[in-house]
């Protein structure tokens, strides 16, 4: 029963608003809506797209005085017979309303299952739906734009369809070229296919790039890492302008990382600070050094921090050696107010004083240059998720083949190619199931949607 | 009276490669024909195989069947089609000698072990008790037998039509067959009604060929059987000739004739797109200013000749005008007009995809009558009708059934049984999905197993197609081991043949699959005296698609298990929650017998899927 498409036979229900609102919604979807709530109400009918007060109740006590709406399959959200019920926003009470229709054969939805119905049922596309779970949680400004903007304009949607549209010629020529070589003495027109798959290559790598870019930036992450008593968790502090974490002068304060997020360029980043590292016999200190390395492996941007006053130049080139290869590192070193003491390292570094105040701000400067230079750019398209982001990269693959395959000998494998990149499009169009891909875009979804 | 095991209706192709099948699965087998002379008739053109069709023939004959022996026996030309492509899409095709053809077929029915023949035409099928029919003839004899199978071609309320001229018939000269449909209907088969045509016949020795384009026969052609050891080497020349501006002029003049575009519109059934006639193409493709047309020699000493590309039903008056306006056919003297026939088809939806009935346990139809055209088509058809007859007559549990992801014949039974046909069906390669599998190279890889395992085959013919692939596997695996590496030799090798060589160490295996690479191009690095050419041909084509079949790989096992969640016969669509009444509706119009087939139905939606699969998996596992 954990498969959304094993559960399209069931009725969900969900509450649509966040606990606390001051108005609650208790929405359903699925056949058996209706009865569902004629049983808990007092309701003999139910009229479509028409607003009614209604009173439910359990056990002939009455409980809530509710407002019903009617959606009749197909003209609805979900394409299926949906019920809302707007409800008084208190927190038990859309619980026992919830209990109530549980109780009655509804099944709780999970998360994003009301946007799959939409999606199953052709209410909406695939680029839409993967854009929802990011319009409802999304507290960074950029992507907001973004997505806003493709949901709205179905930009990416628009450049598929002029595509395919040109594509499926190429694909009913292919085929009668081979199926009728007695009568098609046609040649498939090599130099204008080449043409357009270059420029959906064009295209399709614009996308993947922005995409990834924007999946990037879904997940910054800014780890600072160093020495114990190196003035991790002080700069900390300093960046986040507020005291956040403790700061002592003992070794091996900070045993575990924490994690705070604060704006940069309007993108929501995560800022990690982490447990020294050293040689200790502490075991809960070992542990807190474990998790560091572990949040620096999988760190976007790592802050080194170095004390200049303790430090050997050679560790600190050892950890940079270490990680520059898949990581972009800054270089910081603390203490300013206290010593002007220079390392010899091969390396630039930005020197800072989280007291005086000294160099912060040329650190968040250069902070913003990075997370700048890899920013997804809201004039171009995305897509909103891993699974479409393989699709785009599967044609990406397949454009290069064709254009290989497409002077050969061998039509057939153009055609087989050419028939591929036009399922795949297919598909991130929206215009053609498949079935994996909606279970893994849906699984990312908040629930009640 | 004697009861057969089983009895087969008609001795056209579905009907004597369903009789032999049926006789190789050791059934008692009585052949019931109109007229044994006609037995393997070629009724339109005098050719075996072409695109897709030629896949069919071979798949017909791994099974043991008769189609492709019969074609070699008789062949007077063959021809590689799609030659300059890849391997994948290339197809034989042979021109035949229709007499031969038919001789050697009936001398195979008449020395098949477990196998009669008798000539009568049959007015009725009678279901009895399970697994009796009672067969009733014209001259009063009757017939018992287990099963049946009606492979009846166009012969059901056959209607010819030339001109205005409309009359009873199955093929011209030959009776149509009257109370057989009406019987079929009764059981409760959906009828339907479709079109064919054909072109008039001529007389060889009207002709000037000195204007028309040879056309020679090719001798290094794959023969259609694995038991025809010999290509032919002398063959016989086709003629290529092209209609002009008289002659479409002619056939615009008189197309108020035409019982299809005419005034009096007398014929109905739909016919088939990818065949049209003269009439058809002069009127839907007015821009082309001529059409070819190929005369095909119909024997080794052809008095007739089969003119392709100019199926007509005008009066025959029009069609010797039209016709004596081509080059090389001024003088040209027709022997049998081109005609048009209206026959009865049933809807193949209620079929199983054993060609079983699932109205009428035991009684089975394949070939034209199930919507088809085609010889292979109706051939493989009668194939799997006759095996599977077999079977249930001799009480087996086991089913023979073709899968779309591994033969052609599975495409075709596929398609049809699961989502029927609305014209005569031919099969094309782009039917199917896997169509750089399906190929003439390897039907033994994908089908001999099977047949193995039915007994369709020979020991002896299995060990040595067994022989053949394990040649291949062992040469593939000696190209994966041998690596080249791009040192100054072998930079300069490649540099006299003007291709950039690889750019690291590679094996040859990868190397060739290079679009760019052909064998000479790398044969030096390896020792290959122990293989024959046909060998390394086939080699190097499993290596071209090898890294495209592995990714098809994932999708045919996707298709694989949903085919093996079977839906029952005895499930109540109608109870099942969450299905609307429209998919309701295509469960009981097309009675899928498994989820694949179920999801293959056009207009069935993901949602629809997982909500049957649910609902199996939850009350009948």
């Amino acid at each position: 029963m954990n498969s959304y498409f094993d559960r399209l036979s069931h009725t969900i229900v969900a509450s649509a608003t966040a606990p606390g609102s001051s108005i609650g919604i208790i929405r359903l979807s699925g056949s058996l809506s209706v009865e569902i709530v004629l049983s808990i109400s007092d309701k003999k009918l139910l009229k479509p797209r028409s607003a009614e007060v209604c009173r439910i109740s359990s056990k002939d006590v009455s409980i809530e005085q509710a407002l019903v709406l009617y959606f009749k399959e197909p003209a609805s959200y979900t394409g299926e017979d949906v019920v809302e019920l707007q409800i008084h926003g208190a927190a038990g009470q859309a619980e026992t309303i919830m209990k109530l229709a549980l109780s009655k054969g509804a099944i709780p939805a999970l998360n994003g299952e009301f946007t799959f119905r939409a999606v199953i049922h052709g209410k909406m596309t695939l680029q839409k739906a993967a854009a929802i779970p990011h319009l409802a949680m999304e507290h960074n400004e950029l992507a907001l734009s973004i997505i806003r903007k493709e949901y709205f304009n179905d930009k990416f949607t628009a450049f598929l369809s002029e595509f395919l549209k040109k594509w499926s010629r190429y694909h009913a020529l292919a085929t009668s070229i081979t199926d009728f070589p007695d009568y098609v003495e046609e040649y498939l027109p090599c130099e204008e296919i080449i043409e357009t798959v270059n420029s959906l290559e064009k295209n399709l790598r614009l996308i993947k790039k922005n995409s990834s870019r924007f999946l990037r930036s879904q997940k910054l992450k800014i780890v600072m890492a160093g020495k114990t008593n190196s003035g991790k968790s002080t700069l900390f502090n300093a960046l986040l302008e507020q005291d956040r974490a403790i700061v002592s002068k003992e070794e091996g304060t900070t045993r575990d990382f924490i994690t705070h997020s604060f704006d940069i360029e309007n993108i929501s980043v995560n800022l990690v600070d982490t447990a020294g590292l050293r040689d200790t016999d502490s075991d809960i200190e070992n542990e807190g050094i474990k998790r560091s390395c572990s949040q620096v492996e999988s760190a976007s941007l790592i802050l080194l921090i170095i004390d200049p006053t303790s430090s050997e130049a050679a560790s600190v080139v050892d950890f940079y050696n270490r990680y520059r290869k898949n990581k972009k590192i800054i270089a910081v070193t603390t203490k300013r107010d206290i010593s002007k003491a220079k390392l010899c390292l091969p390396f630039s570094v930005i020197s800072v004083s989280a007291h005086s105040g000294y160099g912060i701000e040329k650190l968040r400067n250069r902070l913003r240059e990075i997370i700048k230079e890899d920013a997804p750019d809201p004039s171009e398209p995305v897509v909103f998720n891993s699974v479409m982001l393989s699709l785009v990269e599967k044609s990406l693959l397949n454009c290069e083949e064709l254009r290989r395959y497409i002077t050969s000998d061998f039509i057939e494998i153009s055609a087989q190619l050419i028939h591929e990149i036009n399922k795949n499009l297919l598909i991130l169009s929206g215009n053609s199931p498949d079935v994996d891909i909606y279970e893994k875009i849906f699984s990312d979804f908040c629930i009640g949607k | 009276m004697k009861k057969y095991d089983v009895i087969v209706i008609g001795g056209g192709h579905a009907g004597y490669e369903g009789a032999t099948a049926s006789a190789r699965t050791g059934a008692e087998t009585l052949v019931l024909t109109q007229n044994i002379s006609t037995i393997g008739e070629l009724s339109c053109n005098p050719s075996i195989g072409g695109q897709a069709k030629s896949n069919l023939v071979r798949e017909i004959d791994i099974f043991g069947g008769i189609m492709g022996k019969a074609a070699d026996f008789s062949a007077i030309h063959y021809k590689t089609l799609n030659r300059s492509k890849g391997p994948a899409v290339h197809a034989t095709r042979s021109q035949n000698d229709r007499g031969l053809y038919c001789s050697f077929v009936r001398n195979k029915l008449f020395s098949c072990s477990g196998l009669s023949v008798f000539q009568t035409s049959v007015r009725s099928i009678e279901a009895k008790n399970e697994k009796t029919f009672v067969i009733s003839t014209s001259i009063g004899v009757s017939f018992l037998c287990s099963t049946v199978v009606v492979a009846a071609g166009t012969f059901l309320n056959g209607t010819v039509t030339t001109g205005s001229q409309r009359f009873s018939a199955g093929r011209l000269g030959e009776p149509a067959s009257k109370n057989l449909a009406s019987c079929i209907k009764s059981f409760g088969h959906r009828i339907f009604r479709l079109k064919t045509g054909t072109p008039p016949r001529l007389l060889m020795a009207s002709l000037d060929f000195k204007t028309m384009d040879e056309q020679k026969g090719e001798t290094d052609c794959l023969p259609f059987s694995i038991q025809t050891s010999d290509m032919l080497k002398n063959q016989r020349s086709c003629y290529i000739t092209r209609t002009n501006k008289k002659t479409h002029q002619i056939i615009r003049e008189n197309i108020h004739k035409s019982p299809i575009y005419g005034t009096h519109k007398s014929v109905e059934g739909i016919g088939p797109r990818y065949c049209p006639s003269i009439e058809d193409k002069i009127i839907k493709f007015s821009d082309k200013p001529a059409h070819t047309i190929f005369i095909e020699p119909e024997a080794w000493d052809a008095i007739e000749c089969y003119p392709n590309g100019i199926s007509t039903s005008l009066p025959c008056s029009v069609q010797e005008e039209f016709i004596r306006s081509v080059p090389g056919l001024e003088k040209a003297v027709i022997t049998r007009p081109g005609y048009a026939i209206e026959y009865d088809a049933f809807d193949p939806v209620q079929l199983k995809n054993t060609l079983e009935s699932t109205l009428i346990p035991g009684f089975f139809m394949a070939g034209q009558i199930n919507g088809t055209s085609g010889y292979e088509e109706a051939g493989i058809q009668g194939l799997v009708a006759g095996v599977n007859a077999a079977l249930i007559s001799k009480n087996s549990a086991e089913v023979f059934t073709l899968d779309r992801t591994s033969s052609y014949g599975g495409v075709l039974i596929d398609d049809i049984t699961g989502k029927g046909t609305s014209e005569p069906y031919r099969l094309f390669t782009s039917r199917a999905e896997y169509r750089l599998f399906l190929r003439e190279d390897n039907t033994s890889d994908r089908l001999l197993e099977q047949s193995v395992k039915f007994n369709l085959i020979s020991p002896k013919t299995a060990e040595k197609e067994r022989g053949k692939t394990a040649a291949k596997r062992t040469l593939i695996s000696l190209l994966s081991k041998k690596h080249i590496t791009p040192e100054k030799k072998l930079t300069e090798h490649f540099a006299e043949k003007n291709i950039p060589p690889p750019k690291k160490k590679t094996s040859l295996k990868n190397f060739l699959k290079r679009p760019d690479i052909a064998w000479e191009d790398v044969e030096v690095f390896l020792d290959t005296a122990d293989f024959d050419k046909k060998t390394i041909e086939n080699a190097l084509t499993e290596i071209v698609y090898e890294d495209f079949l592995k990714r098809q790989e994932e999708e045919i096992e996707k298709h694989k298990k949903m085919k093996n969640i079977s839906i029952p016969e005895s499930l109540d669509v109608s109870k099942i929650p969450g299905l609307t009444r429209e998919t309701i509706e295509k469960l009981h119009r097309y009675k899928p017998e498994n989820l694949a087939r179920f999801a293959a139905i056009p207009g069935i939606t993901p949602a629809a899927v997982s909500v049957l699969l649910l609902y199996i998996k939850k009350h009948l596992s």
